[in-house]
């Protein structure tokens, strides 16, 4: 379990050290807009690049995107803060927030299971990382991933205070130099005759299909937001830096990358490839740096979140040292090929995770209520509560089936299922007034 | 306010203009340029560079004393700038 200890352990375990195992102390903690650039570069890839490229080709107006967007992002930011406020009150990541409610030994299922998932994207991160490199240096492919490992590495190997210098370079960047790029090709794309305004593609059948798609992408950060927000000084900062992060992140970088690819794609491109519209319109230096900020901003939340699982798996080894296996993991995946097939697994396990946020907002907002600790695993020496294990498999299949079935909301109905019938289950802990 | 503090004051004010030059140069001159031009990959280029590094001396300004890099001092709400010894 954690300890909780002050920052003499820091002096004691150096630069590298990420309070990893113990509460971040006071005086650890960042300012508000620290946290929101680290939320900003965690959202970067997936909105910059994906949402943008698919909204350029999309069969809907631009103000039918601008209110999936919000809509989607309004549900998001209600996860975000009362999750966010759980890792300011604990002050410890989700990895070891998960003990409250698995017990010490259940998280670890919960942890390798969330292993498992997340390499899979933080694989595909250092993979487009290493694309954009080939593509603007035109170094050989099968050196790219090597470099690609080197620069995650850099900035992931002290968890957040490498991440935040990178954050503190990529985000400015983006919101100041690239957002004036994006109202210079703006200027320059015949909207008429091309881009937001005409059919290509018709990605989303719906318009509720959209907002899913929003809410989905995202409801698995939420509840890895402990990990950047024990950070925070107060429950106030995580509010002010997720609204800021979620709503210019997703809606502005979307809409930046969507008139970058209203600009260089053509009707005849069938694939908004991210490294393809920014070296088209910025050429390939400039062009192919800022793809490689893009996703780098990323992958490197992503390897911080899988190392400080991994920790818990087993804490006495730090967790610099599991950041550099699972990059040289990654590595592996790539390399023997295997990369797209792990992702289509990854893809499919991603319907487990929408009951995690129930899970955890019924334990610290529910249960106190009803007279259950959020600590009443502990004081039972209880090592493997098997409780929230039947609204997390309960949950997963109603959102499989409303997912296949083209629901929407499949994520909201499961962490809504996971919310009730965990905090009814769990009231078996109660305590006696 | 130590040494180390108005120091850190100094380069983030540094920063700032640099900012604001790489912004003029790699933002606003731009307009003047098409695209694909060598005009326009000068400015973008250029810019870039010099606003990365302003923006790195802005927010980034830890990364200029010893303190962050044992791990004993980060910047936040209450202790922004380290004590001199």
């Amino acid at each position: 379990m954690t300890k909780y200890l002050s920052s003499e352990s820091s002096k004691k375990k150096g630069f590298l050290y990420d309070w990893e195992t113990e509460r971040v102390p006071e005086t650890m903690t960042r300012p508000w807009w620290n946290l929101a650039y680290i939320e900003m570069g965690l959202f970067a890839s997936g909105f910059g690049i994906m949402m943008g490229g698919l909204f350029a080709g999309g069969n809907w107006p631009w103000y039918s995107i601008l209110s999936w967007l919000i809509i989607g992002n309004l549900i998001l930011l209600v996860f975000y803060v009362l999750i966010g406020s759980i890792g300011v009150k604990e002050r410890v990541p989700t990895s070891y927030i998960a003990e409250k409610i698995f017990g010490s030994y259940g998280a670890k299922v919960f942890n390798a299971l969330l292993l498992v998932g997340i390499l899979a994207w933080a694989a595909l991160g250092v993979h487009q990382i290493a694309l954009a490199i080939t593509t603007f240096t035109g170094i050989d492919p099968s050196i790219t991933p090597v470099i690609a490992i080197i620069l995650v590495l850099l900035s992931s190997i002290a968890g957040y205070k490498t991440i935040a210098i990178l954050s503190e370079i990529a985000i400015p960047f983006f919101y100041v130099l690239i957002l004036t790029w994006a109202i210079y090709f703006g200027f320059k794309v015949n909207w008429n005759a091309w881009g937001l305004n005409q059919p290509w593609g018709g990605y989303w059948p719906t318009y509720w299909s959209g907002v899913t798609f929003v809410v989905g992408l995202n409801i698995m950060a939420s509840f890895l937001c402990p990990n950047w927000s024990r950070y925070a000084k107060s429950t106030k900062d995580v509010v002010k830096a997720s609204s800021t992060a979620i709503f210019t992140g997703m809606i502005l970088l979307s809409f930046l990358m969507a008139t970058f690819a209203a600009y260089a794609l053509t009707p005849q491109d069938t694939f908004a490839d991210p490294s393809v519209i920014l070296t088209r319109c910025l050429g390939l230096l400039v062009g192919g740096v800022g793809i490689v900020l893009l996703i780098w901003t990323t992958a490197d939340n992503d390897f911080w979140y899988l190392s400080l699982s991994a920790v818990q798996l087993y804490p006495k080894i730090a967790m610099w040292i599991y950041d550099v296996f699972l990059l040289l993991g990654s590595l592996v995946i790539i390399y023997a090929g295997v990369l797209y097939r792990y992702i289509d697994f990854a893809s499919m396990l991603a319907v487990i995770w929408s009951a995690i946020p129930g899970m955890l907002i019924a334990h610290y907002y529910v249960l106190p209520r009803m007279g259950v600790d959020v600590d009443v695993l502990k004081r039972r020496n209880i090592k493997f509560n098997v409780i929230p294990f039947i609204p997390w498999a309960i949950a997963t299949v109603i959102a499989y089936y409303m997912s296949s079935g083209g629901l929407p909301f499949p994520e909201l109905a499961a962490a809504v299922t996971a919310l009730v019938l965990y905090s009814l289950l769990m009231l078996v802990y109660r305590e006696k007034r | 306010m130590g040494k180390k503090a108005q120091m850190l004051k100094r380069i983030r004010r540094a920063g700032i203009f640099l900012m604001i030059i790489g912004f003029l140069v790699g933002g606003l001159l731009t307009f003047t340029t098409e695209p694909k031009t060598s005009e326009f990959t000068l400015y973008t280029g250029f810019g870039a560079a010099i606003f990365c590094l302003g923006a790195l001396m802005t927010f980034g300004y830890e990364v200029f004393v010893s303190e962050f890099w044992k791990g004993t001092w980060v910047p936040g709400p209450g202790h922004e700038y380290p004590e001199d010894p």
